[in-house]
């Protein structure tokens, strides 16, 4: 034992993404979240005897596009293989997986973490079906087979992250760049990515790899960053108590916080993988590469480009508007309503971004209004102490921002003749203020411009009512 | 026309008749029916009987007829391996497994046959998932050669074979992984044709072998043989392996004979037959240099070791192919507390012995753990194979071999030793292996049972296969007269 030893963890992950394709892989059945058992099932996805595979086209073209984005050399010939084993959820007996000779090699994500910035390297993108699913209830287990054949890309990273921290901005980078992709909807809670992770621990600047667990199927990021820090600090106690890590298979306990051992990985599992004979070699043409190419959406960091140069926004600003192509595109239709870019960005950022979230997974409030309010606030219509409301009000009574900020007297009031009697009204009414300035606590003052500002709803024009109290309270004083 | 005289037509000539409205196709359907039900008690070529469905489709054809569209089979009863997927019709590869299973979808072949007006009198009997040569190995009993019942029909379309050489089919759809069409119509003196790999979509076709899994035809004679091929072969969106042949018009030519062909004998293939093989054999290369053929003789090394390829490629991907049978979704399933005892019961209790041999043969070459890189390395030397005889058809036409080492021979013969079966499968495996067609046809016979030849060529090059069966065929048909049918 040595106490002097830190310890630092290597982290791989596999992630297993659905493809939207919108069918399964190998035959024409809809590939839809949450239908009725077994009702999105054929002959071919049952594995009944005779069936044949047919490889769906925008499932490659999914695959190519993320391997293209992913900065993946993309294999010009790659084929299928047969991964055996039997189990209830598995109608053929086999699964149709990439294992000799996948459609993507190398790569890597982007992540950026408080440490600072980092490529995470990939190993490999390959393509393969998805097994069914099992339900148990009462000591019966019934199969569903709506998941069989569900297109799948497994993303095998590089042993690349040290620390949670570093993994979950790899989820989180990876997520968002096959968001944009559009070619998955990447929801850990329904499945459509799915994650398994690789860590072990080693003496901190050693070359060597420890001995490595496997934890399987974590459902969310952040479960992802709280079992690899379970499961750091196990392995980390295991030796400095002088033990020895078990390479074995874990599971995540959510409730307990907690990674439990599913099971010993004594020996190598024999899947005697086989090239399938039923599908040709998938080749991929130089020409197919250019024309997934033209078609590929935007990134995030061009999108973020744009958006600094279309609109003159902050890097910063843009940055939290791309996070998603869905909340990109809510912000550029408000923009496209107002002339006032930056303001609309502001507006967004403030008050439209916490309200929907990065998934953005409806509007809010509708694009015209947002850019209306942007426009009050940049002609100095409103104060933008008001916006909130305003958006809140035009949110639930609905109707033209300008017309609710009249009739709920929001309008800056920039008339000295209207605001003048306010302000002497408010000094009446709070006549403690003349003896504190008199005492020379000027910050009295504050207490008069929050009355005028309850008194016209916000209205009054701030600068404006600045300079009429100090003249009140100046004449007062003069007064006596 | 009576109805014995129905039986005599092949299948052009009923296709002729019918659109000369000479009989109709109902009429040529009962001759079949009742010659079905006259042999079959003890030939047993049949699994399951479909009349209905048949004269249902007669109705159709004749309805068809009626209004002058006579399709290219119209009227021509047939029969299909019973490891074809026919919709609403059992299914049962001859195995335990399937015992009940009825399939919600049909054959692409079967589809094109029925669409072209065909009209299916039954499924036909095979060894067990068409595993064997000898058509015993089938859980509804062995099939007898209608030439002499103590003999086997070969296998493993066995079933076909007998149908056809009855006759209580006037053609068969059958399957070849490795010689299981060409050895039972050798053994049954018919024909059969095993074309390109991926010729005739594999769509519904139980999967044995699915890289050497071929859908073939046998047929009374080689036009017959041609003239279905033609309706069956294209490309369908339903198998990602099947070629773009379709409209290749396969009887067009077919009389143009073989001058000027190169066609090959095979260093040493004496010895691995039998003398009635070896006589037959050397009479068509007779025959084909008469009619202007080259024969040259050339080297083909692999003869020894293309079974042995044959067998492990086959036995590996079979054990892939059946591990769906495991009484989850469909078929027989065995009772049991969980779901490995469900599967081992259901698996042990529902396949037969050659079956569990070649499954475990399979498992085991596979395991890399096991074995290493045994598999690897018998598909490359499957790829010597390839490049071989590809290069061989660079500089010949046609190889003509032996199809078996010698007629049928009894039933029971390997009972002993199941394993020498596999020997009688080596010329026949190469046009497996290779994905090259081949044709094989009657030559003459041992006095009693008649014993075939077989003619293989590069890929695609069936049009001039046929040309050259056809040529033979003629001049050989007085010889199979002559030497077949005597005690």
């Amino acid at each position: 034992m040595n106490d002097n030893i830190r310890y630092e963890a290597v982290i791989g992950l596999e992630v297993h993404v659905e493809l939207k394709t919108g069918r399964k892989i190998f035959c024409t059945c809809p590939a839809s979240f949450g239908a009725e058992p077994n009702t999105q099932v054929c002959p071919t996805c049952l594995g009944m005897p005779g069936t044949l595979p047919v490889l769906d086209e925008t499932a490659v073209e999914y695959a190519v596009r993320a391997g293209l984005a992913l900065n993946c050399r993309i294999n010009r010939t790659s084929w299928f293989d047969r991964k055996n084993y039997f189990y209830p959820d598995l109608p053929k007996g086999y699964q149709i997986t990439q294992n000799d000779c996948p459609i993507c090699l190398g790569g890597a994500v982007p992540i950026e973490t408080d440490a600072g910035k980092k490529q995470i390297r990939l190993t490999r993108i390959h393509m393969e079906e998805d097994a069914g699913k099992l339900i148990h209830r009462g000591g019966i287990s019934e199969i569903d087979c709506n998941r069989c054949g569900v297109p799948l890309i497994e993303i095998v990273s590089e042993p690349d992250m040290r620390t949670p921290d570093e993994a979950k901005a790899y989820l989180n980078s990876l997520r968002r760049i096959l968001l944009y992709l559009g070619v998955s909807d990447c929801r850990m809670n329904e499945g459509s990515l799915r994650c398994d992770v690789n860590v072990s621990v080693r003496p901190q600047g050693s070359e060597g790899f420890g001995v490595k667990c496997e934890i399987k199927n974590l459902n969310s990021v952040n479960y992802v960053g709280r079992a690899l820090e379970y499961e750091i600090a196990r392995q980390v106690k295991i030796l400095e108590e002088g033990g020895v890590v078990e390479s074995e298979t874990r599971r995540y306990n959510e409730d307990r916080g907690v990674t439990e051992r599913m099971r010993k990985k004594e020996t190598v599992v024999d899947y005697r993988y086989f090239a399938e004979p039923n599908l040709p070699p998938l080749c991929i043409s130089e020409e197919y590469i250019e024309s997934v190419k033209r078609a590929m959406p935007k990134m995030p960091d061009e999108r973020a480009d744009e958006l600094c140069e279309a609109y003159g926004l902050r890097r910063g600003i843009a940055e939290l508007l791309v996070q998603t192509p869905r909340l990109a595109q809510y912000f550029e239709d408000c923009a496209a309503h107002t002339a006032y870019k930056t303001i609309c960005a502001n507006l967004f950022v403030g008050e439209i971004l916490p309200a929907v979230g990065e998934e953005c997974s409806e509007i809010y409030l509708d694009p015209a209004s947002v850019g209306a309010i942007s426009t009050l606030l940049g002609d100095g219509t409103i104060v933008s102490g008001n916006a909130k409301r305003l958006i809140h009000l035009s949110k639930e009574c609905g109707g033209d921002p300008k017309t609710i900020a009249e009739k709920e007297r929001m309008i800056k009031i920039t008339d000295e003749t209207v605001l003048l009697p306010v302000v002497r009204e408010a000094l009446a009414a709070n006549p403690k203020v003349l003896a504190d300035v008199r005492r020379g606590k000027v910050s009295a003052k504050k207490q008069l411009m929050g009355h005028v500002m309850r008194a016209t709803s916000g209205g009054a024009d701030p600068i404006l009512t600045e300079r009429l109290i100090d003249a009140v309270v100046e004449e007062a004083l003069n007064e006596n | 026309m009576k109805k014995n005289d129905i039986l005599d037509l092949t299948v052009c000539e009923i296709v002729r008749v019918v659109r000369k409205r000479e009989l109709s196709a109902s009429d040529i359907l009962e001759a079949y029916i009742a010659s079905a039900e006259k042999t079959d008690t003890e030939v047993n070529a049949y699994i399951t009987k479909t009349y209905d469905l048949a004269r249902a489709q007669a109705r159709r054809a004749d309805e068809r007829i009626a209004d002058g569209d006579v399709p290219v089979l119209c009227g021509v009863p047939f029969a299909v391996k019973d490891n074809f997927a026919v919709s609403g019709v059992p299914m049962t590869c001859a195995s335990e497994i399937l015992r009940g299973f009825v399939p919600p979808y049909s054959a692409a072949a079967y589809e094109r046959a029925a669409e072209a007006g065909g009209l299916l009198l039954g499924k036909t009997n095979l060894d067990e998932f068409a595993m064997g040569s000898s058509c015993e190995k089938s859980v509804f009993g062995a099939t007898k050669n209608p030439l002499d019942r103590k003999k086997s029909p070969g296998g493993s379309s066995g079933g076909s074979a007998a149908a056809v050489a009855i006759p209580s089919a006037a053609w068969a759809l059958a399957s070849d992984t490795g010689g299981s069409a060409r050895q039972p119509a050798a053994f049954c003196g018919v024909c059969a044709v095993k074309p390109t790999y991926g010729a005739v979509p594999r769509y519904g076709l139980t999967e044995f072998a699915s890289s050497l899994d071929t859908v073939c035809t046998i047929t009374r004679d080689v036009r017959d043989s041609a003239y279905v091929l033609e309706t069956l072969v294209g490309r369908d969106c339903r198998d990602m392996t099947s070629l773009d042949l379709a409209g290749t018009k396969y009887t067009e030519g077919i009389e143009d004979g073989v001058k000027g062909l190169k066609i090959a004998l095979v260093n040493g293939w004496e010895d691995f037959v039998d003398d009635a093989a070896v006589k037959c054999v050397k009479r068509t290369a007779d025959v084909l240099r008469k009619l202007g053929a080259d024969i040259v003789t050339v080297d083909v090394p692999c003869l020894g070791e293309a079974v042995e390829i044959y067998l492990t490629v086959s036995a590996a991907e079979a054990s892939s192919n059946l591990a769906r049978y495991d009484g989850i979704r469909y078929g027989k399933k065995a009772d049991g507390e969980s779901v490995a005892e469900i599967m081992k019961g259901t698996r042990s209790g529902g396949f037969g012995d050659e079956v569990k041999r070649r499954i475990l043969t399979g498992t085991y070459v596979l395991s890399s753990v096991l074995t290493g890189d045994y598999y690897r390395r018998i598909k490359a030397a499957q790829a010597e194979v390839c490049r071989r005889i590809y290069d061989l058809f660079g500089k010949i036409d046609i190889l003509l071999m032996p199809t078996t080492a010698g007629a049928a021979f009894d039933i029971g013969s390997f009972n002993e030793n199941p394993t020498d079966m596999y020997g009688s499968d080596r010329f026949t495996v190469i046009g497996n292996l290779t994905g090259c067609p081949a044709i094989s046809l009657p030559a003459g016979g041992d006095g009693h049972m008649p014993v075939g030849v077989m003619l293989m060529g590069d890929r695609r090059s069936e049009p001039m296969l046929y040309r050259a069966a056809f040529a033979a065929e003629a001049e050989l048909k007085e010889f199979v007269k002559g030497e077949t049918g005597n005690e």
